[in-house]
C-alpha cells in the first residue's frame, strides 16, 4: 500500500495527457524482429522524437530513443510491457500508449524458473499438507 | 476457562492459510515481480522463503503452541517484561494496520457492487477533476471513496468481521473451510481465463523470464526478503495466537511448512493470473496495491469479451474481498486473544470493545474523502494520512516487532531450548542451523531491512510533503510511536485479571 499518492500522481499524469494532439498505431511488435509504428499528427504539429521505455515503472527499465517520423520501422530489443512516447521540443511527452512486444521464440530461461518454481512450491505444499492431514 | 481448540488439522491449515493470503498476494506480488525483474525475483523470494519466512513462521507457531497463550502472554512467559511490552506492541502496532487495512476492504466491496453495472462506465467525479474519461477503475474508485455509503460499507466490513469470529475457533473454522478453498478455485479460473487468451502465455512467460542482471542490486534482494516477510503475515502475532488453540502434540514445524508453501504457491498462481492479463491488455502495473486493486485490473478486466465483463469483474473483486476478510478475522482475533488472556475479560465484553474502537478507528481513515475529497488532493488528510500510517506500521513496526521478538527467543528464550521441544513432536527435525538463524542472520537481515529505510528517511522523514497540515509527517510519527510504545509499556505494566 506504499505509496498511496501515486494515484494523484495517476490523476495529474492523466490530466496533461487529455490534451493529447496525436495518436500511436502498432502493428505486430515482436522482439528482435523489424516492426512499425504509425503516429498520426495534426499537420501543423512539431514533434521531436520517440521513446520505447521497455518494462516502464520497473527497475529493469531501458529506453530505446529514436528520430521523430510518422511511420517509423524499428527493431525492438526486448519483449514484455513497453511505452512508445512522443515528445515535442520542449521535452514534454505529447502522446503515449503502452504496448506488448512478443517473444521470439520461447524464452526456455522462463519455462525453467517458471518449471523451478511451480515444482519447489507445489511438491511442498502436496508434501506438508500430505502430513498434516495424515491424522484428521 | 478452558482454551478453546481447533476442531480439525485442516480448520487450522486453512485458518493461517486464510491470514496469510491477503490482499497483498493477490496485487502486491505481481507489482513486487514486475518491478524487479520478472523471474530474477523469484531466486531471491524463495531464498527469503527458506532462510527467513520459514524459521520465523516455525518460531512464531512453536511458541504459541508451547505456552497456549496470545502474544503478549507467551512473550512474558518467554522473556518477562519486555517480552510483554513486545507483545503488546505488536498487537497495537497490528490494531492500526487492521483499521484502514478494514477502510479498504470497505471500498473493494464497494467496487464489488459496482461489478454488477456502474463499474464497467466512467464516472465524472469532479472534487478530484474527473471527467469520466479516464479509466473506468480510477473514477468509480474516487467516486466510492467520496461517498457517504462507504461509511456504511465500513461498518458492514466490520459487522461481517465481529460475526465471523463471534465464538473464536468455532466459527472462524467454518468459515475458512470454505473460503479459503473457494478463493483457490477462482484464482484457478482467473489463471484459466488469462491463458486461454491470445498472448497469454507469453505473460506467463513474461512473469517467469529472468533479467538476472537486476540480482547485483541491494534493493531486489531487500524487496523480496521484505515481501517474505509480510506475505506470511508475520510480526503481527496472528501466528501464536492461532497456534495457541492448537492440541500440545501438534507438528507445528510441518504446518509451518505447509502454511508457508500453501501462500506462496497461491502468490504465484496470483501473478500467473495477473499477468497474463497484463500482457493480453498491454499493462504496466504501479508500484502502489491500491492502483492495482482498483484502477489496473478492473481495466483490464473491462476489455474482457462482451457478456464476460460482468463475471470476471465479481470474481476478481469476490476474491479480493474474501483474501481480505480471511486476514482480517485473524487479526482480530490476535487482539482478542490478548486482551482476554491478559484480563480475564469475557469474550463478548472484548468483542464489543474492538468493535466500537476498531469501526471508530476506520471510520477516521474513510471519513475525510466523504466529509471533503478535496483534504486528500491537496495531501491533507484521507490518502495521505493512510499513506503515512501505513508507511511506519507496516513497513517498518512489523519488521521491528518480528526482529525484537527473534531475539528475544534466540538470546533470552533460548532457540535450541525451543527446537528442542518442537523436535520431540515433529516428522521434521530442526538442526542446528534453525539456531544460527534465528539468532544470528535473520536479526541481521532485518536490522539491515529496517536500517536502510530508516537512513532513506533523512533524506525527508515522508518523501511526499502534505501541504495543507503542517508537520502532518511529524505528528503521524509522534502518534504512531506513542500509541504503540507508549502503550505497550502501559499495557505490560498493568495487572492480569482473575483468569489470566
Amino acid at each position: 500500500m506504499r505509496n498511496i499518492l501515486y494515484i494523484l500522481l495517476i490523476i495529474l499524469l492523466f490530466s496533461t495527457l487529455s490534451g493529447a494532439t496525436c495518436s500511436i498505431e502498432t502493428e505486430g511488435l515482436t522482439e528482435g524482429k523489424e516492426s512499425h509504428i504509425s503516429i498520426h499528427t495534426p499537420p501543423d504539429s512539431t514533434f521531436k522524437r520517440v521513446e520505447i521505455i521497455y518494462s516502464p515503472n520497473s527497475q529493469t527499465s531501458h529506453t530505446q530513443a529514436l528520430p521523430f517520423s510518422p511511420k517509423l520501422s524499428f527493431i525492438p530489443r526486448r519483449p514484455g510491457i513497453a511505452k512508445i512516447a512522443v515528445f515535442d521540443e520542449n521535452d514534454t511527452i505529447i502522446c503515449s500508449r503502452l504496448i506488448s512486444v512478443h517473444f521470439n521464440g520461447i524464452p526456455w530461461s522462463g519455462v525453467i524458473i517458471f518449471l523451478l518454481a511451480a515444482t519447489t512450491l507445489f511438491a511442498g505444499t502436496f508434501i506438508s499438507l500430505k502430513k498434516a492431514l495424515k491424522k484428521d | 476457562m478452558r482454551r478453546a481448540v481447533w476442531k480439525s488439522k485442516f480448520g487450522f491449515l486453512m485458518a493461517t492459510a486464510g491470514s496469510a493470503i491477503g490482499l497483498g498476494n493477490i496485487v502486491f506480488f505481481p507489482a513486487n515481480a514486475y518491478k524487479f525483474g520478472g523471474g530474477a525475483f523469484y531466486i531471491p523470494y524463495l531464498i527469503a522463503m527458506v532462510f527467513l519466512g520459514l524459521p520465523i513462521i516455525v518460531m512464531e507457531l512453536g511458541i504459541g503452541r508451547i505456552f497456549a497463550k496470545g502474544l503478549p502472554e507467551t512473550m512474558r512467559k518467554t522473556s518477562g517484561f519486555k517480552g510483554e511490552m513486545t507483545g503488546w506492541f505488536a498487537i497495537l502496532n497490528s490494531s492500526i494496520i487492521t483499521m484502514y487495512y478494514i477502510t479498504i476492504l470497505s471500498w473493494v466491496l464497494g467496487m464489488l457492487f459496482r461489478t454488477l453495472g456502474p463499474l464497467w462506465h466512467g464516472i465524472p467525479v469532479p472534487a478530484f477533476n474527473l471527467t469520466g474519461t479516464e479509466g473506468k477503475g480510477m473514477t468509480n474508485f474516487f467516486d466510492i471513496i467520496t461517498s457517504y455509503k462507504t461509511l456504511l460499507f465500513v461498518v458492514a466490513v466490520w459487522i461481517i468481521n465481529i460475526v465471523a469470529i463471534w465464538k473464536g475457533t468455532k466459527t472462524i473454522e467454518k468459515i475458512v473451510k470454505v473460503l479459503v478453498p473457494t478463493m483457490w478455485v477462482m484464482m484457478l479460473v482467473l489463471i484459466l481465463r488469462g491463458l486461454t487468451m491470445k498472448g497469454g502465455f507469453e505473460g506467463l512467460m513474461l512473469l517467469f523470464t529472468p533479467d538476472l542482471s537486476i540480482l547485483s542490486q541491494v534493493s531486489v534482494w531487500k524487496g523480496a526478503f521484505s515481501q517474505i516477510f509480510f506475505t506470511l503475515s508475520l510480526g503481527f502475532g496472528i501466528m501464536t495466537t492461532y497456534a495457541s488453540y492448537l492440541p500440545k502434540d501438534s507438528d507445528v514445524i510441518n504446518d509451518g511448512i505447509s502454511v508457508t508453501f500453501m501462500n506462496c504457491t497461491f502468490e504465484m498462481i496470483a501473478g500467473i493470473a495477473i499477468f497474463t492479463l497484463l500482457f493480453v491488455f498491454s499493462i504496466a502495473p504501479q508500484a502502489s496495491s491500491i492502483s492495482m486493486m482498483f484502477f489496473i485490473m478492473p481495466d483490464g478486466i473491462a476489455q474482457f469479451p462482451d457478456g464476460t465483463v460482468m463475471i470476471f469483474g465479481v470474481l476478481f473483486f469476490s476474491l479480493l474481498f474474501m483474501a481480505g476478510i480471511t486476514s482480517s478475522i485473524s487479526l482480530l482475533e490476535t487482539a482478542i486473544a490478548a486482551i482476554t488472556d491478559k484480563f480475564g475479560m469475557a469474550r463478548n465484553r472484548a468483542l464489543l470493545i474492538i468493535f466500537v474502537v476498531g469501526t471508530i478507528g476506520s471510520l477516521f481513515f474513510a471519513l475525510p474523502n466523504v466529509i471533503d475529497p478535496k483534504l486528500a488532493v491537496d495531501g491533507t488528510l484521507g490518502l495521505t494520512l493512510l499513506d503515512i500510517l501505513d508507511h511506519w506500521a507496516f513497513s517498518n513496526g512489523l519488521l521491528l516487532a518480528g526482529l525484537i521478538e527473534t531475539i528475544l527467543i534466540g538470546w533470552v528464550f533460548g532457540v535450541t531450548k525451543l527446537r528442542n521441544i518442537l523436535n520431540e513432536t515433529s516428522a521434521w527435525h530442526l538442526g542446528v542451523w534453525f539456531d544460527i538463524l534465528i539468532k544470528y542472520l535473520i536479526p541481521i537481515t532485518l536490522i539491515f531491512i529496517l536500517g536502510s529505510g530508516i537512513i532513506s528517511e533523512f533524506s525527508g522523514l515522508y518523501p511526499n510533503k502534505p501541504t495543507g497540515v503542517h508537520y502532518l509527517e511529524y505528528m503521524a510519527l509522534a502518534f504512531w510511536l506513542l500509541f504503540t510504545i507508549g502503550g505497550s509499556f502501559v499495557l505490560a505494566k498493568m495487572k492480569g485479571g482473575e483468569n489470566a
